[in-house]
């Protein structure tokens, strides 16, 4: 009796889910052409950094240890994280907050949260369909022009790699739910959407592998998740084999995942009281 | 000539007392601005940790090229990001009727309505690395450079306005402001950089390459003629097209509520 009223609710909450994630999608594909262009927007800063580090190799077979191929693996798996992993809800639900705009999320029969996150996933799924067609003539590109070399591929590296994206996504999504939550007791919050992607764009590795960087970043990247979202994966593809470094980086991931998902609860229970809109 | 340069002025006292209004609003946009200039410079940093040149750019050299670079982006972003965003959400929503009425250049009016400081912290940061790492110049050279980057930000202008005037066109693409900003990744790099098709590509045909390039290399006694003749002429082209593009789409217009 208590198991079967058990399933009942999963099933409830997994047809709401769905539901919700079905809009996400057809939004996705009603935006079809945004999405496209945003993915071409993407991927086009990868050339200017690939064109500015073949200026650095001019002549030499390794750079601080990397290969051109290997580098521009990275570059191309930093690309497919981006594109995959990275969420981008916070600039719509910092204006919807702002302006009083989701007393109509409170009473629906699923939290909003878990609205966003869901409705994201679908927008995701979307994204992925579009963003296949330019990266694969992006890749065999590079491929043809010699630039990609020795690149192998084993089921242990895409699998891991592919771990790394789910918490990639999740870790992202808490911390643009950090920008919008901001919303809920600052005007302004939209600004600190762009310090979102400064912080994570340094110290995750999106210019270049951390080992790149100068020191003292290195050494404070050290200490912080967001290396864990992008450089260590997009390393792991560009190298032949995963590491027991890998696996061990994927569990702390794990670890910081689950204890910034209650930070985040606790952030928006508090932010449910803090709410008021007019006209209520 | 005069009378637009008045409204300019006046427009540009509404956006100043804007400004003191929002106050906190100015505050966190600039220390984003700040932010995403350090995020820029980084970058130039990393490539110099692994060499020492880069196609024949030293880190000095680099440094002065740094600083044109974020003189023309404060400058140019300053001026016309939030003009082009809403020229382009004016056509959406339709209020672009009520502009079109007044007695004044559309274009004009579209272009200039709103001036954004919070760039100006890059923009000091860029003449502060220009003060530090510039060889001695002569004062004509300062004015020719003040010239040339007045010439850049009419290339970035125009392209920019160009683009976005495809919105006409388009039901829904808000996203087609972004693809100048996305393009100044193109002269954020020496034009040196790009060889081959690309590079004859980017420094002849569409000469963008050369949008930081060209001025940099004026203060660094490096001045190419052609390039100015490339960027030049290209300006011209693209001005005239834009303001025939501008108007044949103006006259297909019908208004959202029409």
């Amino acid at each position: 009796m208590w198991i079967s009223r058990k399933v009942l609710l999963v099933k409830r909450r997994i047809k709401k889910w769905l539901a919700v994630f079905r809009i996400g999608l057809i939004q996705g594909l009603a935006f079809r052409a945004e999405t496209f262009l945003w993915i071409i927007l993407d991927i086009f800063p990868t050339f200017i950094l690939i064109a500015s580090w073949l200026a650095v190799f001019h002549g030499k077979t390794t750079v601080g240890g990397q290969s051109l191929s290997q580098l521009i693996i990275y570059y191309l798996a930093v690309l497919i994280i981006i594109n995959l992993a990275e969420v981008h809800f916070e600039e719509r639900w910092v204006e919807n907050v702002r302006y009083g705009k989701i007393d109509y999320y409170f009473v629906k029969p699923i939290s909003l949260p878990t609205y966003i996150i869901v409705q994201a996933l679908g927008s995701k799924l979307m994204t992925f369909v579009t963003f296949l067609l330019p990266f694969l003539a992006l890749m065999f590109g590079l491929i043809h022009a010699g630039l990609i070399t020795g690149f192998t591929f084993t089921f242990s590296k895409l699998f891991v790699f592919l771990a790394f994206l789910l918490l990639a996504f999740i870790f992202d999504s808490i911390l643009s739910f950090f920008v919008v939550f901001a919303a809920f007791w600052m005007d302004e919050a939209s600004s600190i959407g762009h310090f979102k992607w400064m912080v994570t764009g340094i110290f995750g590795g999106t210019l270049a592998p951390l080992t790149f960087y100068p020191q003292w970043i290195q050494k404070i990247a050290a200490f912080l998740p967001f290396k864990l979202a992008l450089s260590t994966p997009a390393q792991l593809l560009a190298r032949n084999s995963v590491l027991h470094s890998d696996l061990r980086e994927l569990g702390l991931f794990f670890v910081y995942v689950v204890v910034c998902v209650f930070i985040i609860r606790f952030m928006w229970k508090h932010a449910q009281y803090k709410y008021t809109s007019a006209g209520g | 000539m005069k009378k637009y340069f008045s409204i300019w002025l006046h427009f540009a006292k509404i956006s100043l007392q804007r400004l003191f209004e929002y106050r906190a609003d100015f505050f966190l946009w600039s220390l984003v601005s700040t932010g995403w200039t350090i995020f820029s410079l980084l970058f130039y940093q990393i490539l110099f940790l692994q060499t020492s040149n880069i196609a024949g750019w030293n880190k000095q050299q680099m440094l002065v090229f740094a600083g044109t670079y974020m003189i023309i982006d404060a400058a140019t972003w300053s001026i016309f990001w939030r003009n082009i965003q809403n020229y382009t959400e004016s056509i959406f929503n339709g209020t672009l009727d009520f502009l079109l009425l007044q007695p004044i250049d559309a274009q004009f009016r579209l272009s200039v309505r709103h001036i954004s400081f919070t760039n100006v912290p890059r923009l000091i940061i860029g003449i502060i690395l220009l003060a530090l790492n510039l060889p001695t110049v002569t004062l004509s050279q300062v004015l020719m450079y003040i010239a040339l980057i007045f010439l850049s930000m009419g290339v970035i202008y125009t392209l920019w306005f160009f683009t976005a005037t495809f919105t006409f066109w388009v039901e829904k693409l808000d996203n087609i402001i972004e693809i100048v900003p996305t393009l100044r990744r193109i002269w954020s790099m020496p034009s040196d950089i790009y060889s081959g098709f690309v590079g004859a590509m980017l420094t002849i045909i569409i000469p963008l390459a050369l949008i930081t390039t060209t001025p940099t290399r004026l203060l660094l006694h490096q001045f190419r003629w052609q390039e100015l003749v490339a960027l030049l002429t290209f300006f011209i082209v693209l001005f005239g097209a834009t303001r025939a593009f501008f108007h044949y789409s103006i006259k297909k217009y019908s208004g959202i509520g029409s």
